[in-house]
């Protein structure tokens, strides 16, 4: 994924906060590299740092020891204009604009490429079509920005970003406020802007499965502070991700790739069956607590056998009660009512 | 894709302010106290000779410099209402804001309540508001709130602390001249109750040598900040990311709104109100934030407004004259309110 010199970088950087009376320093120690094209996700607990570290990264906020490096170049050297041409970025910021066009927010990522009066050429307006173009938001490019949906407006806010022309977007918690599909669509989206452009794309979120199913790198906060760098699959292996969010009560399965609620064992369950019936028949029994067999080995709690040609659906034989039925849900409430009958 | 800078309906509302002006302007030359009649009027206005020397008088060194000034307080206070309007994020945002009226009153007061007792040089002619005393009084009031307030916003961050240090400074002198009040007597109080009605009417064509300048400069440096009010529309974080310097051009904005606000309160007394109004009218007119049309709309509309107001104060064919600060809000008031219900979801969003 590295082609050449990386685009972004940081020295033995520490961020945090700055006040007359004292310092409080949030992250330390920093060595980060971004390269042109990498799409990369920022993970980690809610209060780690990680709006903090983009906010550094972009210029917003200055470092409280070490440096980030543009291009090569130092930030505290480069002009704010300068600095806004290589990098731009989309923020949790509510937005309040009064009322203006979407086109015209667009327009706005223009700005450190006018000059002082800021009148934009027929290659701005070329630009800033193009960014509109490039996020699927050219029926949006009319409308009050005030009238367009959470992840409508966000795209929108991405095609401003994308309007300055930067080589490195910097995003925090663009998926914040979605709902699952938008989600789903922007994370696609960002991933095509830094394969497409070769724009790198850092973005922080919250959400861990559609991170690891779509970065390049990982770039992940730990609880304390500590980063771990590496490639999602690299992370999972190396156990890095289970450890930075596994509480009490919250166990991740790395196979697939997701959390899931740790609960006491109900009991053990054997199912029978093929297909997607049978995994999601096994789904509901594992949301009772279950642990459901592989095989057919070893004594069981319950016992399952789901067809899905003709007749019930499913078929259980539970502590001496059989039952079948033709919904899962019947299939989960049945074996509920068995792990109370004989718990453990 | 439908993505023209200006729409053609804008166009037509630019149209339409800049006739409105016209119409107002003469309006503002033909009616008055003495009735001139209309042919009358263009014959000194193309230069002509009029059936009665007194008239080509009264329109050249009357109503002349005072549709003037409407026309130029207008547009300075539209202007630097917009600009704090939008440098604050808040609607209710006006040039005086940071203390810049108190200041020059707190200036006028100390004139006229306290010097007032040095006698008959001072009190003479002190019925016209033009007068040089008052005048530097407001000046200096005014410069030096602003300085204070600069010199204070310089070393915070926070929007809202500067607002609040501004109302602050508007008690904590609003009460200084409470207590000259207190101690000056009838005629005086009379006097400094006079200067706070506003009037367009003090402004000789001397004072236009210093006044007409000062209002250029703000809205030439208004217009040079456009680009930068717009960055700020999505707020200071984003307008940092975008390469603006963002205390370079809030000094900026503050010093230029606050010249023009400070050089209409010395001239024409504390006019209140257009600096609110003409922002909001202007954004529903155009249904649009961009500054590089409201800046140019507001300057247009305050002096429609400004005019408008000056016509109904001196209430056409009569001596007698109201309190322009009467005619502003007691008319505008109603006209804002009315234009916010209408617009779908208000001329300023927040």
């Amino acid at each position: 994924m590295t082609n050449g010199q990386p685009v972004l970088e940081s020295l033995d950087l520490s961020v945090g906060y700055r006040s007359r009376r004292r310092v409080r320093r949030v992250l330390e120690g920093l060595n980060l590299t971004v390269s042109r094209g990498e799409f990369i996700a920022l993970l980690g607990p809610n209060g780690v740092g990680k709006s903090t570290l983009l906010k550094t990264f972009s210029a917003i906020q200055r470092p409280l020891a070490g440096t980030v490096r543009l291009g090569g170049r130092p930030l505290s050297r480069l002009k704010p204009a300068e600095i806004a041409k290589g990098l731009s970025v989309v923020l949790t910021d509510r937005l309040d604009v009064g009322s203006l066009s979407a086109y015209k927010v667009v327009e706005l990522g223009r700005h450190p490429h006018t000059g002082w009066g800021g009148r934009l050429t027929a290659y701005d307006h070329r630009v800033t079509r193009w960014a509109i173009l490039s996020v699927g938001a050219v029926d949006l490019a009319h409308r009050d920005v005030n009238e367009l949906s959470d992840g409508e407006r966000q795209r929108v806010m991405v095609a401003r970003a994308l309007a300055q022309q930067p080589r490195v977007m910097l995003l925090d918690e663009p998926t914040a406020y979605l709902d699952v599909s938008s989600r789903v669509k922007l994370t696609g989206l960002l991933r095509r802007l830094a394969r497409r452009n070769n724009l790198a794309v850092v973005f922080s979120t919250h959400d861990l499965e559609i991170a690891l199913r779509t970065a390049d790198t990982v770039w992940l906060l730990a609880p304390g502070g500590e980063l771990h760098v590496g490639g999602p699959e690299d992370l999972v292996l190396g156990g890095q991700v289970a450890r930075a969010f596994q509480g009490d009560d919250l166990a991740f399965n790395p196979l697939e790739r997701c959390f899931r609620l740790q609960q006491e064992s109900a009991g053990r369950a054997l199912v029978r069956g093929n297909g997607l019936t049978a995994a999601l028949g096994r789904a509901a029994l594992e949301r009772e607590g279950y642990e459901v067999a592989r095989a057919s080995e070893g004594p069981a709690d319950i016992s399952v056998t789901i067809s899905e040609t003709g007749g019930a659906l499913w078929e259980a034989e539970s502590g001496g009660l059989s039952r079948r039925g033709d919904s899962l849900a019947q299939l989960a409430a049945f074996a509920r009512a068995g792990s109370r009958r004989d718990p453990g | 894709m439908p993505l023209a800078r200006v729409r053609g309906w804008q166009w037509a509302v630019f149209g339409g302010l800049l006739a409105a002006l016209g119409v107002m302007f003469f309006l503002g030359i033909a009616l008055g106290s003495v009735v001139i009649p209309l042919d009358q009027v263009f014959a000194a206005l193309t230069g002509g000779q009029t059936d009665k020397a007194s008239w080509e008088v009264i329109i050249e060194s009357v109503r002349a410099p005072r549709s003037i000034t409407a026309v130029l307080a207008g547009a300075a206070l539209g202007l630097a209402g917009l600009q704090m309007q939008t440098l604050f994020r808040n609607p209710l945002a006006d040039p005086f804001i940071l203390g810049i009226t108190a200041g020059a009153g707190l200036g006028v007061a100390v004139v006229v309540l306290l010097a007032g007792a040095g006698g008959p040089t001072f009190t003479a002619g002190l019925g016209n508001l033009g007068n040089v005393g008052i005048v530097a009084a407001a000046f200096a009031g005014a410069a030096a709130t602003l300085a204070l307030v600069l010199l204070l916003s310089a070393r915070i961050r926070n929007y809202v602390t500067i607002l609040i240090i501004g109302l602050m400074f508007s008690y904590a002198v609003g009460s200084l001249v409470t207590v000259m009040i207190a101690a000056a007597d009838a005629r005086q109080i009379e006097l400094f109750v006079a200067w706070g009605f506003g009037s367009f009417r003090g402004v000789t064509w001397q004072e236009m040598r210093i006044f007409a300048p000062v209002v250029g400069a703000g809205i030439v440096l208004g217009a040079l900040l456009a680009k930068q009010l717009n960055a700020l529309l999505l707020g200071e974080a984003y307008a940092r990311s975008m390469g603006l310097n963002v205390k370079r051009m809030r000094l900026l904005t503050m010093l230029g709104a606050s010249a023009l606000g400070g050089v209409v309160t010395a001239y024409c007394g504390p006019v209140a109100f257009l600096g609110v109004a003409t922002p909001h009218l202007a954004r529903a007119l155009l249904g649009s934030s961009d500054h590089r049309l409201l800046i140019p709309a507001v300057i247009l509309l305050g002096g429609v407004v400004a005019l408008f107001a000056e016509l109904v104060a001196q209430l056409p064919g009569q001596t007698a004259a109201l309190p322009l600060n009467a005619v502003t809000s007691l008319i505008g008031a109603p006209v804002v309110i009315a234009v916010l219900m209408r617009s779908r979801r208000g001329a300023f969003a927040s």
